[in-house]
C-alpha cells in the first residue's frame, strides 16, 4: 500500500534504561513537503526521536511505517530506511567517514552501486546544489563547522531521500549559515522533500515550521501552527522554552492578524501602526 | 590554532596537490633508488639537492615546514652513526651518513606532497587488499577527528594555565581526558558509519592524470645522474 507519508510513527516509545523513558508514546505523521520542528530543552527526547525515526535506534514500543508499510530491520530493511530517511547529526564530524569532501559525498550513491561516472555527477550536483563545490577537494577535517554541516547535508541529498531529519541544525551557525540552511530547507520542502528538525531555536521554528511538536519529558505536549502553539507562553515556561521574540513583540503591540512570521513580514506589519520604521 | 596536522595540511595544500601519486612516487621512489646505489659522495649530496629543489621550488613547500620535518630525521640519523665513527671510521660513517640524509630528503619530498588518501588509493589500485584499505581510511578519518580533540583540550589547558608550563598532574589529567574524549568520539563516528550504511567503503578513482612531461623529465634527471655517477666512475668509485 502506498499513501502519502513518506514518514509516520504510532506510539513509538524508548527507554535508555528500564523506566527511564525518553521518549513516551509519540505519533507523528510526515506528508511530503512537510516542515515540522520537534522543539524542547535539553534532555527533552528530541535527539532520540530523530534516531527512533532514523532507524539508529529501535523502539521498545510503538511501530514506524515508510510510505505506509511498516519499516524493517532487517539487512535490506534497514538499508531502505536509510535511503529513504536521512538524518544530519548535531556534530556533523560524527557522520562525515571519508578523507576528502567528495569522496565523503559520492559515499552513499557508490554503497548503493550506482556507477562512477554517474556518482561524480550527483556529487558535483550536491555540492553544487550547496553553494560548495569550491570544497570539493578538501580534507573534511580542515572545514569550518559550517561547512562541515553543508559537507554532512550533501553526503545525505545526494541519495534524494524522502525524509530528512535534522538534529539542532542551526546550533554553531552564524547568522549567514542559519540564512543558508533555511533557503535550503525551503528549497527542499517546496520539492516534496518532509523535513523534521529539532531545536530550542524557538525563533528558527516559528520562522520556518508548517507544525510545531512541543516535546517535554519525552512526550508530546503540543502540536499545531507555530503561531498557535507558540503564543501559549504557560505552557512554553513549563517546558522551558520561551516565546519567539518576534511573536511576543507582535503580540504586545496587538496589531492585526495574521501575525509577521519573519523579520521582513514584520517590518511590513507593524509600519503603519507605528510609524517607528521609516 | 592549528586545527590539523602540518604535515597533513601541507601534503593538502602544496602545488603538487593535484599531481598523481605515480608521478610523485616515480621522482621521489627513483631519487631514493639511487640514494641507494650510487656512491654516497658526491651522488647523495646531488640527490639531496634535487629532492629539495622539487620540495622547495616545485611544490612550493615552505623552507621552514620542509626544515621542520627534516631536522628530526637528520637529527636521529646523526645519533645513529656516532657509534660507526669508532667502529668503521668517520669516511664510512660520513657515507652512510649521506645516504640516509638523501633517502630522508626523497621521503620527506613524497609526505609532505601526497596526502595519506591519495596514498590509500594508489594502494587500493595496486590490489592491496580492499578491507586493510578501508580500515585505513576509517583510522585517517578518526586520528583527524582526535587530532582537532587534542587541539581543542591543549587550548584549554593553555588557556586555563594562562601561558604558564603544565604540572605533571595537569599534563596527566589532560591525557586521560584525551583517552576517554577519544573513545567516545570512536563511538559516535562508529553510530555515524552505521546511520550511512557502512558496508564496505567504494570511493573515486583520483582525477589526477599521470603528466608524461613530468615522468620524462624525473626519468632524465635519474638517468643523468645515473650517467654522470657511471661517466666519473674513476674519480668517485662504486
Amino acid at each position: 500500500m502506498v499513501n502519502r507519508f513518506p514518514l509516520e510513527a504510532r506510539g513509538v516509545s524508548y527507554a535508555y534504561a528500564p523506566g527511564h523513558w525518553a521518549v513516551r508514546n509519540v505519533d507523528l505523521v510526515a506528508p511530503a513537503g512537510a516542515r515540522i520542528a520537534l522543539l524542547g530543552a535539553n534532555g527533552a527526547g528530541k535527539s532520540t526521536l530523530l534516531l527512533l525515526l532514523s532507524g539508529a535506534e529501535h523502539a521498545c514500543h510503538g511501530e514506524i511505517f515508510l510510505h505506509g508499510s511498516q519499516a524493517e530491520r532487517s539487512r535490506a530493511g534497514l538499508r531502505r530506511w536509510r535511503r529513504e530517511v536521512g538524518l544530519l547529526l548535531q556534530d556533523p564530524e560524527d557522520q562525515l567517514l571519508a578523507p576528502t569532501v567528495e569522496q565523503d559525498v559520492a559515499f552513499g550513491p557508490l554503497q548503493d552501486g550506482v556507477e562512477e561516472a554517474q556518482a561524480r555527477k550527483l556529487v558535483e550536483q550536491a555540492l553544487s546544489d550547496m553553494a560548495i563545490p569550491h570544497l570539493a577537494t578538501r580534507p573534511v577535517h580542515e572545514l569550518s563547522l559550517g561547512e562541515k554541516k553543508r559537507v554532512a547535508l550533501a553526503g545525505l541529498l545526494v541519495q534524494a531521500p524522502a525524509v530528512l531529519l535534522l538534529d539542532e541544525p542551526t546550533a554553531g551557525l552564524d547568522p549567514g549559515g542559519v540564512r543558508a540552511l533555511r533557503e535550503t530547507l525551503d528549497i527542499l520542502a517546496q520539492a516534496g522533500t518532509a523535513v523534521i528538525l529539532a531545536t530550542h531555536d524557538v525563533d528558527f521554528a516559528y520562522e520556518w515550521a508548517s507544525e510545531v511538536c512541543v516535546l517535554f519529558q519525552g512526550g508530546i505536549l503540543a502540536r499545531g501552527g507555530p503561531a498557535d502553539v507558540l503564543a501559549d507562553r504557560e505552557m512554553l515556561t513549563h517546558a522551558s522554552l520561551e516565546p519567539p521574540l518576534l511573536l511576543e513583540a507582535a503580540m504586545a503591540i496587538g496589531g492585526p492578524p495574521p501575525l509577521p512570521r519573519s523579520r521582513a513580514e514584520f517590518r511590513e506589519w507593524v509600519r503603519p501602526a507605528t510609524r517607528i520604521f521609516p | 590554532m592549528h586545527v590539523h596536522a602540518p604535515l597533513d595540511h601541507i601534503a593538502f595544500s602544496n602545488a603538487w596537490r593535484t599531481r598523481s601519486p605515480i608521478d610523485k612516487m616515480i621522482f621521489g621512489g627513483g631519487l631514493l633508488l639511487l640514494a641507494s646505489v650510487l656512491p654516497a659522495l658526491p651522488w647523495s649530496a646531488a640527490i639531496f639537492a634535487a629532492a629539495a629543489t622539487a620540495a622547495l621550488a616545485g611544490a612550493r613547500i615552505p623552507v621552514r615546514a620542509w626544515g621542520w620535518f627534516l631536522a628530526p630525521q637528520i637529527g636521529f640519523l646523526s645519533a645513529a652513526v656516532l657509534p660507526l665513527i669508532l667502529g668503521a671510521g668517520w669516511e664510512r660513517a660520513a657515507a652512510v651518513w649521506m645516504r640516509g640524509a638523501a633517502a630522508a630528503a626523497c621521503m620527506t619530498l613524497l609526505a609532505m606532497t601526497t596526502p595519506a588518501p591519495d596514498l590509500l588509493l594508489a594502494a587500493r589500485r595496486a590490489r592491496v587488499p580492499a578491507v586493510l584499505v578501508e580500515l585505513a581510511f576509517l583510522v585517517y578519518r578518526l586520528i583527524a577527528s582526535i587530532w582537532v580533540l587534542f587541539e581543542r583540550l591543549r587550548l584549554g589547558l593553555d588557556l586555563r594555565l594562562r601561558g604558564g608550563k603544565p604540572s605533571l598532574r595537569a599534563a596527566t589529567l589532560s591525557a586521560s581526558n584525551l583517552l576517554t574524549r577519544s573513545i567516545q568520539t570512536a563511538r559516535r563516528v562508529e553510530r555515524g558509519a552505521s546511520l550511512r550504511g557502512l558496508d564496505g567503503f567504494p570511493m573515486l578513482t583520483p582525477r589526477a592524470e599521470t603528466s608524461r612531461m613530468f615522468l620524462v623529465s624525473a626519468v632524465a634527471l635519474q638517468g643523468s645522474l645515473l650517467a654522470a655517477a657511471i661517466l666519473f666512475r674513476s674519480r668517485f668509485p662504486w
